[in-house]
C-alpha cells in the first residue's frame, strides 16, 4: 500500500474509528489486524517471511524463556542439596542450551535477511575471485525480490531475541502480541527500531482518545507530508539529475546536488517519521524518535547520535557493547595501554568495536562496496575524533577558542554538515568509483557557471524550485524553533485555534499544488531500499 | 465523547476552511478563462434548434467550423468536441444533446488514440472540461461520480487548482484580457507555433507507432454512441480529421486505426471517412499554413477541411461515389507521397 495514496488516508480513518470504537483490551487486535492488512497489500508471499520471523522468534523466546524458569526452578528445588559446583555446571548446561536456541534463531532470521539482501552481492564477489583464477563464474538466477521492511523488522525482532537470552525482558507468551510487535505497519517498513520492552508498552496499553492527540498528531502528519512531497520529492528528481550527469556538471553545481541531497534524504526520511509518529500520537501511541534535528549537530559522532537514531540505538546495545566487552578485545586493550600508552591504548577496545559496528552499518544500507566505504569512512571519522580528542583540546587551549562561543559552535555545526554530506553522497551515486568521480569533480572542476541554467541545469519548470527553497527554509526555521520547544506547543502558544485551521489549510493546499507526486521519479521513500 | 465532538468540529471547520481557500483559487478559472462553461451557456441558449452535431477531442475541436457547415449544409450546426474528450464524455454529451435538439446528424470524430487512450493518461484531465461543458448541476454531479475514480480525486482537485492558479498569474502578469478565448459555437480557433512541423521526412519515415492496446470500456462507449444515434433515428457519420504530414509519415501504424474505423462502420452500416487520405490534402492542406501544430488544424486549415468534408457530404448525398476521393490505405498514400517537403 503506497502511503502517498487517497487510499492510505482512508486506512487510516478507518482504523483509528475502529480502533476506539472496541473495547480497549481488543484494541492491539485491531492493530495487528491493520498491520497484517497493510502488508498483505505489498504481496502476500511477503507475509511468509513476516510470520517464519514471528513464529521463530516467538519458538525461540519461548524456550529459552522455558530453560530460564527451569534453572531456577531447579536452583531453588536443589540448593540444599547440591554443591556449588554441580550448580554451575547445571548452569553453564543451560546457558549452553539457550545459546545454541539463540544462534539458531539467529542465524534462521539473518540467513532470511542475507539471503534476500546479500546473495547477488556475495555471488558477484565470488565470481570476481573466481573468475581471476580462470574458472568459470556462478550463474546467478536467482531473482530476489528483497520483502519489504525486512531490514527493520528482522532487526527489531532480534533485538528481541538477544534481551530474552539477557533476561532483560520476558519472553512474550502470546503470539498474536509478538506478531504486532514484528509487523507494526507504522515503523515496519522505515523503522524507528524499537526494542520490545518500549514498543509493547506502547502497543498493550489501553488507550484513550484525546482531543490533544488527535490535532497534534494531525498536525505532524501534515508537516511530514509537507517534508515529503513538497521538499523531498522535487529534490529526489534534481539530484537524480546531478548524479546520473556529474560528469557533465561543473564542480559548483555538482557540489550544490550534494547538498540537495543531503536536504533530499533528511526531508524524505524525516518527513515519513513525522506521518508516522504523528499517526501514532492519533492512536495514542508513542513511537521512539529516530530524529533530533541531526543537521545541527557539532561532530559526525553527535550527527549519529541524532540521525536515525534508533539504528544507532541497536548497533549501540547488539554490537557495539558486545564488541567492546568481549574477552579478547578487552585482552588487546590491555596490551594497547601497556605497548602504546594509556590514552591511546585505552581507546583500542572501542576503536575495533566502532570498526565492526560500522562496517555492518555500511552493510545493512546496502549489498555494495560503496556502502561499505560509506561505512568505513564513517568509523574512520568517529574513530580518529576519539583517538585526536586528546590532541583536539590542547590545540584549542593553545589557540585560546571558547567552546561556548556561537561563532565556534556555528563552525562546528557547518563543518560537520559539509562532512556528512559529502560522505552521504558516496554510495548514492552508484558505484564506488562512481562516488569518487563526484567528490573530484567537485574538487577539480572550477568551471564559473555563466547563467543560472548553467548553474542548474537540472532545474525544471515543472517542479518549483521556489518552493523546494521555501519548503527547505521553513524546515531550517521550524528546527531552530525545537532547540527551545516543540514546535506545535509553539504554535498553540503563539496562534489562536483559527490561525492554526487557516495555517493548515493552507499547507494542505500547497502540498497538493506543490508536492510532487509519490509515484515514479521520486516515489517510494528513500529508506524503504534499506 | 468531549473529545470526539472537539475533535470532529475540527475536521469539518477545516474542511470549510479548505473548501473556501480552495474555491477562491479555482474561482479564477470558474469565472475567466474556462470557455468551457460559456459553451454549456452558449448550447443551453441555442437549445432546441440544433440539428446538427460534431463531436470529438481536441482534433475535432480545432478541425471542424460550424460557420461553413451551416453555409454549405444548410444545418444549424454545433461542435460539441473538446480537448482530451474520453469517449464517455461523447458520449453523455451527445445523450444530453439528442434529447434536447431535433438532430439529424452527428459527426463523430475518431483519432489514433481514440480507443487506446485508457484513463491514466488524460481522462481526469478531459473530464474538467467535460464537467464545463455539461449544463447543469445534476448532470454534472452525474457524470462526476460515473467517469470519474476515487483514486482521481486528488488529481482533478490538483487540475482545477493548477487551472485556478494559472488564472490568477495571469491576473498578474496582466495577461487577463486574453482570458476569453472566441467562441464560434464551438469551435475555438488554435494558434501555436511548432517547430516540429519543419522537419526533415526522410529522416523521421515511420521511426515512431501509436499505441495499440484498446482500452476496452471506450470500445463500449462507441457501440453505445452507435446505438443512442440509431434510438434516436439520426445518421452517424465516423471521421477522422487530417493530421499533419509530418505526424502521418512518421507514425508506421495508422493503418490499423482506419481498419479498425473501417470495419466498425461496416459492421454498423456507417460512413467512414480519413481525411488524411483524400486525396488532395497535401495540396489543399500543406503542413506550413493549415496547421497549427502536427496533430492540429489552425484557424485557416480548419476552414479549408470544413469546407473539403462538406462537399464529401454533398456529392454524397447527390448519389456520387465519394470512394474515388480517398486512398484506399494509408500504404497508398505514402506511395504517392513525396518525402520533399
Amino acid at each position: 500500500m503506497e502511503l502517498l495514496t487517497l487510499g492510505f488516508l482512508l486506512f487510516c480513518i478507518v482504523l483509528v474509528i475502529i480502533y476506539y470504537l472496541v473495547p480497549k483490551t481488543m484494541q492491539w487486535w485491531v492493530l495487528l489486524a491493520a498491520s497484517l492488512y497493510f502488508y498483505a497489500m505489498s504481496g502476500i508471499k511477503n507475509m511468509i517471511y513476516v510470520l517464519i520471523t514471528a513464529l521463530s522468534t516467538y519458538a525461540a523466546t519461548r524456550m529459552i524463556q522455558s530453560l530460564t524458569d527451569r534453572q531456577k526452578e531447579w536452583i531453588k528445588a536443589n540448593k540444599k542439596t547440591t554443591s556449588k559446583e554441580e550448580r554451575a555446571a547445571y548452569k553453564a548446561h543451560i546457558q549452553a542450551k539457550r545459546r545454541a536456541i539463540l544462534v539458531a534463531a539467529l542465524l534462521l532470521n539473518f540467513g532470511i535477511l542475507c539471503t534476500f539482501k546479500y546473495l547477488h552481492f556475495l555471488i558477484a564477489q565470488v565470481n570476481t575471485v573466481i573468475s581471476s583464477f580462470g574458472a568459470s563464474p556462478i550463474n546467478d538466477t536467482l531473482k530476489l525480490i528483497i520483502p519489504l521492511g525486512i531490514s527493520f523488522y528482522t532487526f527489531q525482532t532480534m533485538g528481541y531475541l538477544v534481551d530474552v537470552y539477557w533476561n532483560k525482558c520476558p519472553a512474550e507468551k502470546n503470539f498474536g502480541r509478538v506478531l504486532l510487535f514484528v509487523s507494526f505497519f507504522p515503523q515496519m517498513t522505515q523503522g524507528p527500531i524499537s526494542n520490545y520492552k518500549d514498543l509493547t508498552t506502547e502497543l498493550f496499553k489501553e488507550h484513550t482518545f484525546t482531543y490533544h492527540h488527535f490535532s497534534w498528531g494531525a498536525q505532524r502528519m501534515f508537516w511530514g507530508f509537507f517534508k515529503k512531497m513538497v521538499v523531498a520529492n522535487v529534490l529526489s528528481a534534481y539530484v537524480q539529475d546531478v548524479f546520473a550527469n556529474y560528469a557533465s556538471y561543473s564542480g559548483i553545481t555538482t557540489l550544490i546536488g550534494a547538498f540537495m541531497y543531503s536536504v533530499q534524504i533528511y526531508a524524505d526520511f524525516s518527513g515519513y517519521m513525522d506521518m508516522m509518529c504523528g499517526f501514532c500520537e492519533v492512536l495514542d501511541i508513542r513511537l521512539t524518535e529516530n530524529f533530533e534535528r541531526p543537521y545541527f549537530s557539532k561532530s559526525i559522532a553527535e550527527y549519529w547520535r541524532r540521525w536515525h537514531s534508533s539504528l544507532g540505538a541497536w548497533f549501540k546495545t547488539y554490537v557495539y557493547y558486545p564488541m567492546a566487552m568481549v574477552k579478547w578485545n578487552q585482552r588487546l586493550g590491555r596490551w594497547s595501554k601497556q605497548k602504546l600508552g594509556k590514552t591511546f591504548g585505552q581507546t583500542v577496545p572501542a576503536s575495533v568495536a566502532l570498526v565492526v559496528v560500522w562496517l555492518t552499518t555500511g552493510l545493512w544500507h546496502g549489498a555494495s562496496w560503496a556502502y561499505i566505504a560509506w561505512g568505513g569512512v564513517n568509523g574512520i571519522f568517529i574513530i580518529v575524533s576519539l583517538w585526536m580528542e586528546t590532541v583536539y583540546a590542547s590545540w584549542k587551549q593553545k589557540l585560546g577558542i571558547n567552546e561556548a562561543s556561537w561563532g565556534w559552535r556555528a563552525f562546528q555545526t557547518i563543518r560537520t554538515f559539509i562532512l556528512v554530506t559529502f560522505i552521504k553522497v558516496l554510495p548514492e551515486v552508484g558505484t564506488l568509483s562512481d562516488g569518487f568521480g563526484l567528490w573530484k569533480q567537485i574538487f577539480t572542476n572550477h568551471t564559473i557557471p555563466r547563467s543560472f541554467h548553467a548553474l542548474l541545469p537540472f532545474v525544471d519548470k515543472k517542479m518549483p524550485l521556489l518552493a523546494v527553497m521555501i519548503g527547505t527554509i521553513l524546515i531550517f526555521v521550524t528546527s531552530l524553533i525545537q532547540r527551545r520547544q516543540p514546535i506545535r506547543q509553539w504554535l498553540e502558544d503563539h496562534t489562536n485555534y483559527a490561525v492554526r485551521i487557516l495555517i493548515f489549510a493552507v499547507l494542505f493546499i500547497v502540498i497538493v499544488y506543490f508536492g510532487y507526486p509519490a509515484s515514479g521519479n521520486g516515489g517510494g521513500f528513500m529508506y524503504e531500499q534499506f | 465523547m468531549n473529545n470526539f465532538k472537539s475533535a470532529i468540529r475540527t475536521c469539518i471547520i477545516f474542511l470549510i476552511v479548505l473548501t473556501i481557500l480552495s474555491a477562491a483559487i479555482m474561482s479564477a478559472f470558474f469565472a475567466g478563462e474556462n470557455y468551457y462553461y460559456q459553451d454549456s451557456r452558449e448550447r443551453a441558449e441555442l437549445s432546441g434548434t440544433l440539428d446538427f452535431f460534431v463531436c470529438g477531442a481536441s482534433h475535432a475541436m480545432r478541425g471542424f467550423r460550424p460557420d461553413i457547415i451551416d453555409e454549405e449544409l444548410g444545418v444549424n450546426s454545433y461542435n460539441l468536441s473538446c480537448s482530451r474528450q474520453t469517449m464517455q464524455g461523447r458520449y453523455e454529451l451527445l445523450k444530453l444533446e439528442l434529447n434536447r435538439n431535433p438532430a439529424k446528424t452527428v459527426v463523430l470524430e475518431l483519432s489514433y488514440d481514440s480507443m487506446t487512450r485508457n484513463r491514466d493518461e488524460e481522462g481526469p484531465e478531459g473530464d474538467i472540461y467535460m464537467l464545463g461543458k455539461l449544463g447543469g448541476f445534476m448532470p454534472r454531479v452525474k457524470y462526476f461520480f460515473s467517469a470519474v475514480r476515487p483514486k482521481e480525486y486528488g488529481r482533478m482537485y490538483y487540475n482545477y487548482l493548477d487551472n485556478g492558479v494559472n488564472c490568477i498569474k495571469k491576473i498578474i502578469h496582466g495577461t487577463w484580457k486574453d482570458k476569453n478565448t472566441k467562441l464560434e459555437k464551438g469551435y475555438a480557433a488554435y494558434k501555436r507555433d511548432d517547430d516540429e512541423l519543419n522537419q526533415d521526412l526522410k529522416q523521421i519515415y515511420h521511426t515512431r507507432s501509436f499505441e495499440e492496446t484498446i482500452y476496452e470500456p471506450n470500445v463500449d462507449y462507441l457501440n453505445k454512441i452507435i446505438a443512442l444515434c440509431k434510438e434516436k433515428n439520426v445518421q452517424l457519420i465516423l471521421v477522422t480529421t487530417p493530421l499533419s504530414k509530418v505526424t502521418v509519415c512518421r507514425y508506421d501504424n495508422l493503418d490499423t486505426f482506419r481498419e479498425w474505423y473501417e470495419n466498425a462502420a461496416k459492421e454498423n452500416g456507417l460512413q467512414y471517412y480519413d481525411f488524411n487520405l483524400i486525396k488532395d490534402k497535401e495540396e489543399k492542406l500543406p503542413d506550413s499554413s493549415a496547421f497549427s501544430d502536427k496533430f492540429h488544424l489552425g484557424n485557416k486549415g480548419a476552414g479549408t477541411f470544413t469546407k473539403m468534408f462538406t462537399d464529401v457530404l454533398n456529392k454524397e448525398a447527390a448519389g456520387e461515389n465519394t470512394s474515388d476521393l480517398f486512398y484506399s490505405s494509408y500504404s497508398e498514400l505514402e506511395a504517392h507521397m513525396s518525402l520533399d517537403k
